[in-house]
């Protein structure tokens, strides 16, 4: 991988930066390197927020993306500031429960993510590992377990389990939809 | 047993690299972007059987670590701008006292509060001359997670051998940044514990330089009975107004720094050679540059880069070295001009020095200081 650019971006307090940093830490296990960054305000929740993930093989220079292979936009906002913006073959992810879009670019593809968290998990905590596992499925950045191991490490207690089904939920969505 | 990379915030590696270093006392008040390290200290500074203070504010965090230090704990305090500048009469106090330790300052975009989670690189002239009255500092700025950890170590290291508060001063981007680092292994890196004193009590003179510039000191509670004082004071540490004595202690708390500049400075290049154009920048400014630099040499532009891991003192023999050769220099700041200024009194008015001055509470992109180096080049 010469270099791979990754955006979570949304609101404050839906784990944008959880989904970076377990983004980061399964690529360093994997042995690539890794840079996450981040942008938000000065609210707990709320406010625009992104996570920013580049991955390399190679040492990396300059950590914060330039032009995203791939953006995840989970509010509108947060696909507004994407939305055009992108290089030819980058691909913008939305969540379609609450983000209207009728661009028509190929491109941007939007999946039920709100619907499919609520009804896996009873709430919407684990929202961003549902992206985490949107993102895999439209680029394995590591070997599927090497996801799961670091979801795995990261969790506590009984979240360990709800986050690996809505990792692999979040997964098969994009996959059986392909 | 082969080690392997691990992926690490900035702050986190600062605390870590403190441990490494030997601290054993953080006293502070959380403040964004520098509060990962308050946490992280909470946490790992117990485990290591070292004490974590959270204190009421920034005035009684420095105040905290100067008594600490004192009482023989190496000590840190981690903050940032509006901290920061609460921190500067007990740091003017540490500096006159002589008393090593280190302080953070995760920089954040100011004025006063200005915003808490935006990156800015605006206190450079602040952690300078921050304090009133003659006094000399040192200061140094990493740019990656890797230099968080190294310039930490160094930061105590250099404290302990020179008797001086350390400043250490990543901005916002580095702090809060994540990124694969490769640990030192306990022993790799040079720690340095301070001289102390093993003589007769009733012959200690805590403020009495010896052939390195230096005084040993030795620890508050043992059997050396000595003041502190803030004021002007003597070999024995008592105030003293004699002012053949102040002319010697002012210019001593400068010599002492300035006279061994080959141990305090360093500095790193990226492409300066056959260079036309030199690049100077400090902190995640460096990361853009590095990048802006390699593509005008794809470009056939014979731009380079000096990093400043050393703020203060200023590299001034390596600026005024690399700039003989070139055209023109380049001075990209987050901020609105700070770092130029010293650049300038160095090279002279002779020389071309532009500056790429950003305050906005963002960082400079790699793209930005290409278009600048293809507009003066």
């Amino acid at each position: 991988m010469d270099k791979y650019e990754i955006v979570f971006a949304g609101n404050g307090g839906q784990g944008l930066i959880v989904a970076g940093i377990l983004a980061g830490h399964a690529a360093t296990r994997q042995g690539l390197y890794a840079a996450q960054t981040q942008s938000y305000g000065i609210s707990a929740r709320g406010g625009y927020c992104r996570a920013e993930v580049v991955l390399s093989d190679n040492e990396i220079i300059y950590p914060q993306t330039v032009a995203p292979d791939i953006v995840i936009a989970l509010s509108e906002k947060a696909l507004d500031r994407f939305s055009g913006q992108l290089k030819d073959d980058a691909r913008l992810i939305y969540d379609s429960d609450c983000i209207k879009c009728d661009c028509g670019d190929p491109h941007v593809i939007g999946y039920g993510l709100t619907s499919l968290t609520q009804n896996c998990c009873g709430s919407l905590q684990s929202l961003n590992i549902c992206a985490l596992g949107v993102l895999l499925a439209c680029k394995e950045i590591v070997p599927v377990p090497v996801m799961q191991d670091t979801i795995v490490d990261f969790f506590k207690g009984k979240n360990k389990e709800k986050n690996l089904e809505i990792f692999r939920k979040g997964f098969d969505l994009v996959r059986h939809s392909n | 047993m082969e080690r392997k990379m691990v992926f690490m915030q900035g702050n986190e590696a600062v605390a870590e690299g403190a441990i490494y270093a030997g601290a054993r006392f953080y006293a502070g008040y959380p403040i964004t972007p520098s509060s990962e390290i308050a946490e992280i200290c909470s946490q790992r500074l117990l485990e290591v059987g070292g004490i974590y203070m959270q204190m009421e504010d920034e005035l009684a965090s420095m105040a905290a670590i100067t008594g600490a230090s004192l009482a023989g704990k190496k000590s840190l305090t981690a903050t940032s701008g509006p901290g920061f500048s609460l921190m500067q009469e007990n740091l003017g106090m540490a500096q006159a006292a002589e008393v090593p330790c280190v302080v953070v300052d995760v920089q954040r975009s100011g004025p006063s509060t200005g915003l808490a989670t935006k990156p800015a690189q605006a206190d450079i002239m602040q952690a300078r001359w921050g304090r009133h009255g003659d006094q000399a500092i040192i200061a140094l700025a990493p740019a990656t997670v890797q230099e968080c950890f190294e310039l930490t170590v160094k930061a105590f290291s250099l404290s302990e051998r020179f008797r001086t508060p350390v400043v250490l001063m990543p901005d916002e981007i580095i702090g809060h940044l994540r990124e694969s680092v490769l640990l030192p292994a306990p022993g790799e890196l040079e720690v340095v514990e301070r001289k102390r004193y093993t003589g007769d009590p009733k012959a200690y003179l805590p403020f009495k330089p010896e052939d390195d510039d230096i005084a040993p000191m030795a620890d508050y509670g043992s059997r050396y009975v000595f003041h502190i004082t803030s004021s002007m004071h003597g070999y024995e540490g008592y105030s003293q107004n004699d002012p053949d004595n102040a002319a010697w202690k002012i210019g001593h708390l400068s010599d002492k720094i300035y006279n061994s500049l080959d141990e305090i400075i360093e500095t790193r290049e990226f492409f300066t050679e056959e260079m036309e154009l030199l690049v100077i920048t400090s902190g995640s400014t460096v990361r853009a540059a590095h990048e802006a630099v390699r593509q005008a040499r794809s470009g056939g532009m014979k731009a380079g880069l000096l990093q400043l891991i050393t703020l203060w003192p200023f590299a001034d023999s390596k600026i005024s070295e690399l700039a003989a050769g070139v055209k023109s220099i380049l001075v990209p700041e987050m901020n609105l001009g700070q770092m130029v200024h010293e650049v300038r009194r160095i090279v002279g008015a002779e020389m071309p020095v532009h500056s790429l001055a950003k305050s906005s509470g963002q960082g400079i992109e790699p793209q930005e200081i290409l278009t600048k180096i293809r507009e003066v080049y």
